[in-house]
């Protein structure tokens, strides 16, 4: 296994991760600040004690890398939650996912075999293309402001 | 129409290089088979019985000559000299090889176009009226929407791994072409009272296996926030549809499942958080998408030198089949003396919505000379030129005739949906293009096409739906039955302003019993019909019962 920290166009192996807690496991109690939590992909993250928020690192969940559902909570704790910390892609991930994996606030990336997906393949994908068309969570301008500047140049 | 900037081609040009790759990577066996399939899904590669198939995109249905041309080439040097449309106005190629795929998205960047997710569990191309910007029924041209929601839906980074594909349709008439109500959602711009114009919001609609006509989720949305509330959608469908089942993973499923109420509610509670999160285009941004799209100034092009009755053709048989094919055709222009041409794709015995690259190019031709350089292609797998000046009706006529391109059926009983069937598609359980032709090779026979009217046929060879079967006035579905083809027919659906899903009727029906059932269902119409009565009418009128009876009378 190997993790990978995301930059912007570079993917980084770090060090593997502390164990993350589970969420039932989490209190009030127990150090939020000090352990990464891991939510399953199908949790409504409305109905989280808001203090969940103060970890570290959320570590959400790919079953299967066609299973999308990580993808929205991604954007919902970057943009509904204002979360900050690390976000951790963990399971089943293709290199190929990596800039839309960055485009919805994940940072960091479990790899499981990193012998056939190489870090140099997620930098590639991270930079595949120049820029979005569409917004999403990362600070990357999407085409129309690009277009706006153009006008204005 | 639409081009491209710097950004579009770089895009493209991008997405090209990125396939490049991972067909590398599979063809060198670093991607499994069960890895690749999902990123050449979102790059319009399927696997089919025999070969690869590529689809290519055709945005919203428009192309220009060039676009037509290059086409044309493509269908010569990677396919056997044709291709096919589509019943969601794209075209599939049935023969490339994979490694010379790259290659021929390349080709395909040249004229800006794209096969990006024209499959996949992603969100497809964008459908629209094949008359947008002619028809004289429209408010306003749907397709610099349609352009908005393309570039916006292209690799969107959170709904590329949805529960199951997520198809979009707009439509800006009263009349509605583009079955707008059985797409995953479907927009369709009104004005208000106030004057103001908006889009009307319809989800949950779908063919396959539990055909649904979408419900009104929102009457009337301001368009300047049609992302946002788009996204909303997409995020709750995302989050909450099922992934547990192939078959109950779409849209449809989960509205149903949860009640209209509850996914508006949860649609509307999800948007009010996105509405002002800069998802929305600027305005300066949507008024330069639809400067592309102004109309073309349809006086500046010169006028031909003949009036239309001086090139009368001498032979009266030929006036009288011109005339024919102009009453059945073309259709009227919101600019007079114009008319919106009909190019069938169905010649009787021919195989559906096939086209071969010497019709291309002169299609493409006729696109130039005689419409304001735009061609466009149909839902129900045909061409059609937008803006012909009656002056040069004729002349297309001839160009059409000559190529076995005007076929007078627009609309007509031998105006068939089919899907590719078992001839081609991996999951069909029965062949559809042979039932289409025998049963055009059938109507073309009796001789009175004409008086028939219109009369939808739409073929499916499985249950997937592809051939549209439920919402044809008559459809019919091919079933495997202990290896022996069988279909199952349909009555009374409609995928227009009317839209209904059709009822099953009676048992199923051998390949030589459908079409002489057909046949009867016209007999039974023709006998019983009142005025210019349609088919669809007369059976709304007359119930299941009478139909089904004629179906099995004597059979």
């Amino acid at each position: 296994m190997l993790t990978l920290k995301l930059e912007r166009a570079e993917a980084k192996p770090i060090e593997a991760l502390a164990p993350a807690i589970a969420l039932e496991e989490w209190s009030p109690d127990n150090a939020p600040a000090a352990h990464a939590i891991e939510a399953p992909n199908d949790l409504d993250l409305q109905s989280l004690d808001p203090r969940i928020f103060e970890a570290p690192a959320i570590v959400l969940s790919f079953p299967t890398f066609k299973d999308g559902r990580a993808f929205s909570q991604a954007r919902r704790l970057r943009e509904d939650f204002s979360y900050r910390g690390e976000l951790v892609a963990r399971g089943d991930i293709l290199p190929d996912q990596a800039l839309f994996l960055a485009r919805v606030g994940f940072t960091i990336v479990e790899v499981k075999d990193p012998k056939e997906n190489t870090p140099a393949l997620f930098t590639k994908a991270l930079n595949a293309f120049s820029a979005p068309y569409q917004a999403a969570s990362d600070a990357v301008s999407p085409a129309a402001r690009r277009r706006r500047g153009a006008l204005a140049a | 129409m639409y081009r491209y900037d710097e950004f579009d081609h770089t895009f493209v040009r991008e997405r090209v290089a990125e396939f490049r790759s991972q067909v590398e990577r599979r063809l060198s066996g670093d991607l499994t088979e069960d890895q690749f399939k999902p990123l050449r899904l979102m790059n319009g590669v399927y696997l089919q019985l025999h070969a690869y198939m590529l689809r290519v995109a055709i945005p919203y249905g428009t192309l220009s000559p060039r676009q037509l041309h290059a086409l044309a080439d493509i269908a010569d040097k990677y396919d056997k000299g044709y291709g096919h449309l589509t019943t969601r106005q794209n075209i599939q190629f049935n023969w490339p090889a994979l490694v010379d795929i790259p290659d021929l998205l390349d080709d395909l960047a040249n004229v800006e176009m794209h096969a990006i997710q024209t499959s996949g569990n992603c969100i497809r191309n964008v459908t629209t009226d094949q008359y947008a910007g002619a028809a004289a029924d429209e408010i306003e041209d749907p397709r610099p929407w349609c352009e908005i929601i393309r570039q916006w839906s292209t690799l969107h980074p959170e709904f590329s791994f949805l529960p199951r594909k997520f198809k979009i349709a707009v439509n800006a008439s009263e009349s509605d072409r583009a079955a707008f109500k059985f797409h995953y959602i479907g927009l369709r711009l009104q004005k208000n009272d106030a004057g103001k114009t908006g889009f009307e919001v319809i989800v949950g609609g779908g063919l396959g296996r539990t055909p649904y006509v979408g419900m009104t989720i929102r009457e009337f949305l301001p368009p300047e926030h049609l992302l946002s509330y788009l996204e909303a959608v997409l995020r709750v469908y995302n989050e909450r549809g099922r992934r547990d089942n192939l078959y109950k993973a779409r849209i449809k499923i989960l509205v149903n499942a949860m009640g209209l109420e509850a996914f508006r509610e949860a649609v509307e509670e999800e948007w009010l958080r996105l509405k002002d999160r800069a998802i929305d285009l600027p305005e300066e941004e949507r008024a330069r998408i639809a400067a592309y799209f102004s109309p073309p100034s349809l006086l500046s092009k010169s006028l031909p030198s003949k009036a239309l009755s001086e090139i009368e053709p001498a032979k009266e048989e030929a006036g009288a089949r011109f005339q024919q094919w102009r009453k059945a055709n073309t259709v009227a222009h919101k600019a007079p003396g114009h008319r919106i041409v009909n190019i069938s794709l169905k010649p009787v015995g021919g195989a559906p919505g096939d086209v071969t690259s010497e019709q291309m190019r002169l299609i493409a031709g006729l696109g130039e000379d005689f419409s304001h350089g735009e061609v466009r292609t149909t839902h129900e797998q045909n061409f059609c030129l937008p803006h012909v000046h009656e002056s040069n009706l004729y002349a297309v006529y001839t160009a059409l005739d000559v190529a076995g391109l005007a076929t007078p059926n627009i609309g007509l009983a031998s105006d068939i949906i089919a899907c590719p069937g078992l001839d081609y598609c991996n999951l069909a359980n029965t062949r559809s293009i042979p039932i289409a032709q025998r049963i055009a090779k059938r109507v073309a026979a009796r001789g009175d096409e004409e008086k028939i009217g219109e009369l939808k046929i739409k073929i499916s060879g499985c249950i997937n739906a592809c051939g549209h079967h439920h919402v044809g006035h008559i459809g019919i579905l091919g079933v495997d039955k202990k290896g022996e083809e069988f279909y199952q027919i349909t009555l009374g659906g409609s995928a227009a302003e009317d839209a209904a899903i059709g009822e099953i009727v009676g048992r199923g029906l051998s390949s030589a019993e459908v079409v002489d059932a057909v046949e009867r269902l016209i007999d039974f119409y023709t006998h019983n019909k009142t005025g210019d009565e349609r088919f669809l009418d007369a059976y709304r009128r007359l119930g299941a019962d009478a139909f089904k009876e004629a179906i099995y009378a004597n059979a």
